[in-house]
Order: structure tokens, then sequence, then C-alpha cells
């Protein structure tokens, strides 16, 4: 039923569908990378540097001779792919413990609210950067970080969501016909509550992105000579003024990316907000 | 109101211990003994004997929570100990690199402001003419573009291309439209669209309706009536953003070279200086609960509303 709504207002918007096919197209490239890609990402030839499009090289060659589609295709994998992982992690840390704190109530979310209290006192990007910078530049550093930071905030309105339902009347005659809290908390809560999650979910994407390309365009995150968005800008900075086709790839698939997840995210929310009202 | 402002800066306390007790928590991250990494930057060979004596001098024999009240006992001072790296004491080091964070954060306040309230104020008073969707897609891509590749982008264009605008460097005004440009662009776009609903709430209002009836300028209403109470919203949400600003500078500092706390930091990051980073994530942390703070007396100030409700 559900589903079946939100299919419904995505289907009549043809920008949402228009990022779908983006996505897809991205998504699948990445996967299929290692079949499609017409040379190897990580070949150091450097008598090939700076070439410019060709057949072998469709998108040319980056300084160190390596082929730019090929390191696209691979960092398709690696930039949504680590994304993904961030927003899954977060949200399955956030769901548990979002309602654990509304359902359980007393000490347990006294302490788990004051604990969010803490790391919302921070500006996230600070708090990322900050404990990378303990735990040292890496991929897993950056991931560990970007979950420790933002499951908070899903908590937060997860509980909330805990806090109005734990009020309604399917769940107050569910308790007292003695059904165990484990099974209103699978049957009557979470089907409730995760639509919006996947929405909001589906809206931050495109930050997370942002973030993670952020951080390895600093030299943080994914470390050389794995192909990743961010990091190929930062490779290609010094070279703006000879060779501006190395920052224009990259940069232009981060953009098309976090576009499309942010029109996914607005029509998923239109389609929630339709259904409800 | 003083009430309200003497509650509100009470509030602050616990936060802030809050904040100092994570701060203290994160450098327990670290997966390396600092005192090593001490010895190591100071060419000093991390024999046992020697990490056992810099030990004792960082204090990192001691039991936790007196680590963390000595620690805590100093930063009320301003003392965040010395950097790895230069020797120096980390809080000036810090403060001589924040003015050129701070001139660069207030430059692109000062142009998310000039792009978002007219951009805002016109989309909603000309709501879903070709104007208003010219608006939505600006907003859209704004706030969708990585900030990395848009400074590249305008140095691309405006600098290599155009040759209007100088790329590195600072000192002039010119020097800083780059940079501001490329950090505001973001916060403009969202506060262009946040601004817009907001107005068009407003223009709804029986206030407006009155003054309308009362054959009132329309020009005056909107400036008087209707955008004083749309700002609202928008002065709530300067408060994160500001902090978001600061912290946002990291990457755009590391684009144009700029000579400020972002590439202080992340310059730290890699030397494996741990106070200034432990010193820089607290600075900052503090900072971004003193702007809210901020914000939160002058929303007082603007709206009765908002002061009564905290006084209760």
């Amino acid at each position: 039923m559900v589903l079946q709504g939100i299919a419904k207002g995505l289907y009549h918007r043809k920008l949402t569908i228009i990022s779908l096919i983006i996505l897809g197209v991205i998504m699948l490239s990445g996967a299929l990378a290692p079949v499609l890609a017409p040379n190897d990402p990580t070949l150091i030839s450097l008598e090939n540097k700076f070439l410019s499009p060709s057949i072998q090289f469709p998108f040319g060659t980056d300084h160190l001779g390596r082929c730019i589609l090929s390191r696209l295709m691979y960092g398709a994998i690696t930039s949504l792919g680590s994304a993904l992982v961030v927003m899954s992690v977060t949200i399955t840390i956030s769901i548990i413990m979002g309602t654990l704190s509304g359902y359980m109530g007393g000490r347990v979310d006294a302490f788990l609210m004051r604990l969010c209290d803490m790391i919302l006192a921070f500006p996230n990007l600070v708090l990322t950067l900050v404990i990378v910078g303990m735990l040292g530049p890496s991929l897993i550093n950056v991931i560990i970080a970007m979950v420790v930071v933002q499951w908070v905030w899903y908590a937060r309105i997860i509980r909330g969501m805990v806090l109005s339902l734990k009020e309604r009347s399917f769940v107050l005659s569910a308790k007292v016909t003695g059904t165990p809290d484990w099974l209103i908390i699978v049957r009557h809560i979470l089907p409730n509550i995760i639509p919006h999650i996947v929405v909001l979910a589906t809206l931050n994407l495109g930050m997370v992105i942002l973030h993670i390309s952020g951080l390895s365009f600093l030299g943080l995150g994914v470390q050389p000579p794995t192909p990743e968005w961010g990091a190929m800008l930062n490779d290609a900075k010094q070279f703006l003024r000879s060779d501006p086709r190395l920052i224009m790839f990259p940069g232009t698939m981060i953009l098309l990316v976090v576009i499309s997840f942010n029109l996914l995210g607005d029509a998923l929310r239109d389609a929630i907000e339709f259904r409800e009202s | 109101m003083e009430r309200f402002i003497v509650n509100r800066i009470i509030s602050l306390v616990p936060v802030l211990l809050g904040i100092s007790l994570l701060t203290f928590i994160l450098i327990q991250l670290v997966p390396v003994d600092p005192a090593e990494v001490y010895l190591r930057l100071s060419q000093i060979p991390p024999t046992d004997e020697a990490v056992a004596v810099t030990r004792a001098e960082l204090g990192l024999d001691k039991p936790l929570y007196q680590q963390y009240f000595d620690w805590l006992r100093k930063v009320v001072q301003l003392d965040f100990g010395l950097s790895f790296v230069t020797k120096e004491p980390v809080m000036e080091e810090l403060l001589y690199y924040f003015p050129a964070t701070l001139k660069l954060t207030a430059a692109s306040l000062v142009i998310v402001l000039l792009i978002s309230i007219p951009l805002g104020v016109f989309s909603a008073l000309y709501k879903d003419t070709a104007f208003d969707q010219m608006c939505r897609i600006f907003a859209f891509i704004g706030a969708s573009m990585p900030s990395f590749w848009l400074g590249f982008v305008l140095v691309y264009i405006l600098s290599l291309k155009l040759d209007l605008l100088p790329v590195y460097g600072r000192g002039t005004l010119a020097h800083l439209v780059l940079p501001a440009t490329t950090l505001a662009l973001g916060s403009a776009a969202v506060y262009t669209r946040l601004l817009r609903t907001s107005m068009l709430e407003n223009l709804n209002q029986n206030f407006v309706l009155y003054a309308k009836a009362r054959g009132l300028k329309e020009r005056l209403i909107v400036v008087r009536y209707v955008l004083k109470n749309a700002l609202i919203p928008v002065v709530i949400a300067f408060g994160m953003t500001l902090g978001h600003m600061l912290a946002g500078s990291v990457i755009v500092e590391n684009v144009f070279a700029w000579p400020g706390v972002g590439r202080y930091i992340v310059s730290s990051i890699f030397n494996r200086d741990y106070p200034v980073i432990q010193a820089y994530v607290l600075f900052m942390a503090v900072n971004f609960v003193l702007l809210n703070l901020i914000v939160d007396i002058i929303c007082g100030l603007l709206d009765p509303r908002i002061r009564l409700g905290g006084d209760r």
C-alpha cells in the first residue's frame, strides 16, 4: 500500500524519472566497471599523459596517463558505495537507538538524548573532520566519522515519532491484549517509521556524497591510487590552467548525482505527504 | 529581556561542559600513543624510556578523569598546550589564523544576504512566474554544488578565461570575491527558498490585508510588515549557518590557498598534531554555541513572542 502510493507519486514527475535514470546508469556503470571500463583505472603510463579523447581513451587521460573514463566508472563504486554504506549503517543504528529511547523512556532515554545533545552541539563538518583527524586519513575512518556524527540526528527524529506512535490507539490496544513489546515495535511502530526515514535518508544522501568527496578532496578520505571523484579533483587541481578537462569530469559527476538524489528525495517527500494528507 | 538573556546564558553551562567532555573523549580515539608521535615529530627516537618520560610530561600516565580535570582547568584559562610541530602555544596559532577565516566568512555572509534577500522576496511576490522558476532552479543547483568544484569553475571562468579577478593571494577586496562567493552559494540557495516560503506565509496574514485596506503603499507593506516578520526564521537559521560556514571554509580555504584556520587544521591533521586538532574542535564548537546564543538574543529582540516564551 505504502509503496504503491509512493510509486504513483513518483510516476507523475518527469524530473524524478530522469534522475532515476541518471542514478541507474551511473550505478550500473560503476557496478559493471570491471567488465565495461575500457582500461585499467590505476595503470600509470607517463607516455600517455594528458591525452585528448580518443577511441582507446574516450575521455582522455590524466597527469599520470590513466584513463579518465575508467577512473570515473570505478569512482562511482567508491563514491556512491561508501555513501550508501554510511547511510545504511546510520539508519540501522539510529532506528535501534531512537526506538529504544522513545519506547523505553526513563534513564535510557535521558542518557541517549544527552549524548545526542553533546554531538549536536558541534558543527557536523567540524566533528567529522576532527574524528577523521584523530583516527587518521582513510575511507573507512571517514565512514566511521560520518556515522558517528549523523546517527544522532535521525535518532532524535525517530524518537519523536515513536513517542507519538506510542500513544496511538492501535498501539495501546495491542498492549492491552498482551502483545509483547518487541512485537509491538516490529509490527506496529517500525512500519510507520520506516517510510519517513527512507525519505530523509534519500534527501540526505546527496549531502553525504558531498561530504565524502569533500574529505577525499582534502586528502583525508580515499587514498591514492583508488579512483574516487573527490580525490580525482584533488589530483587535478594543479592542472586547472593547462588541462581544465580533468576538473570538469569528476565535478560534473558529483553534481549530477547530488542533484538526482535531491530531486528523488523531494519527490519521495511529496509522495508521502500527499498520501498522508 | 534581561531575564531572557541571563537564562539563555545559564543554559549554556551544561552544553559547554558536554562539548569539553566530548572533545576530551575524542583525543582518546587516537590509535597511536600521542607521546610517541610527539617524540617522532621532535625527531627524538621513541625508546621505551623516552616514551615514559614524555607520557609523564604530557600527563598521560594519570587516570583519565584526572587528565580531564587537569585539561579542563587549563582550557578554561585558554591554555591548549603547545603544538607538537612548532612548539608554539596552540591558542596563539589559532588566533593567528582565525582573522582570515573570519574575514572570509563575514564576506560570504554579505554575499548570502545580497543574493538571497532580493531573490527570496521577489520570487515570493512574483510566485509561479518565470522569475520564480529561475530562482527555484538556482536554489536547487546551488544546494547540490560541491563547493570544492564550484571554486575551480569560478576560477577557470572568471580568472583564467575572462581575467576579471585574481586567483590566489589576499589583501585586496578583489581577492576576497571568489572564495567568499564559493563559500556563500550553498547557503544563499537555502536562504532564497527559506525566505520565499516565509514571505508567502506572511503575505496571507490578516495584518497584511488590514494594511492593504488602510491603503498603504505596496512597497511599505512588503518592507515594514511582511519582510520584518519573514526574516525571523531566516535569522534563526543564520546561527546554524554561520557555524557551518566557519566549518565549510575548510574546503574553500584549501581550494584557494586561503591562509585561515581551515588550512591550518588540515595540515595539522596530516602532521598528527593532536593538541591543535583538539583545540580546533573545541574552538569551533564554542564559536558555534556562542553564535547561536547571539542569534537567539537578536530573535528575542525582534519578536516578543520568542522572548516571552523563553521566560517561562
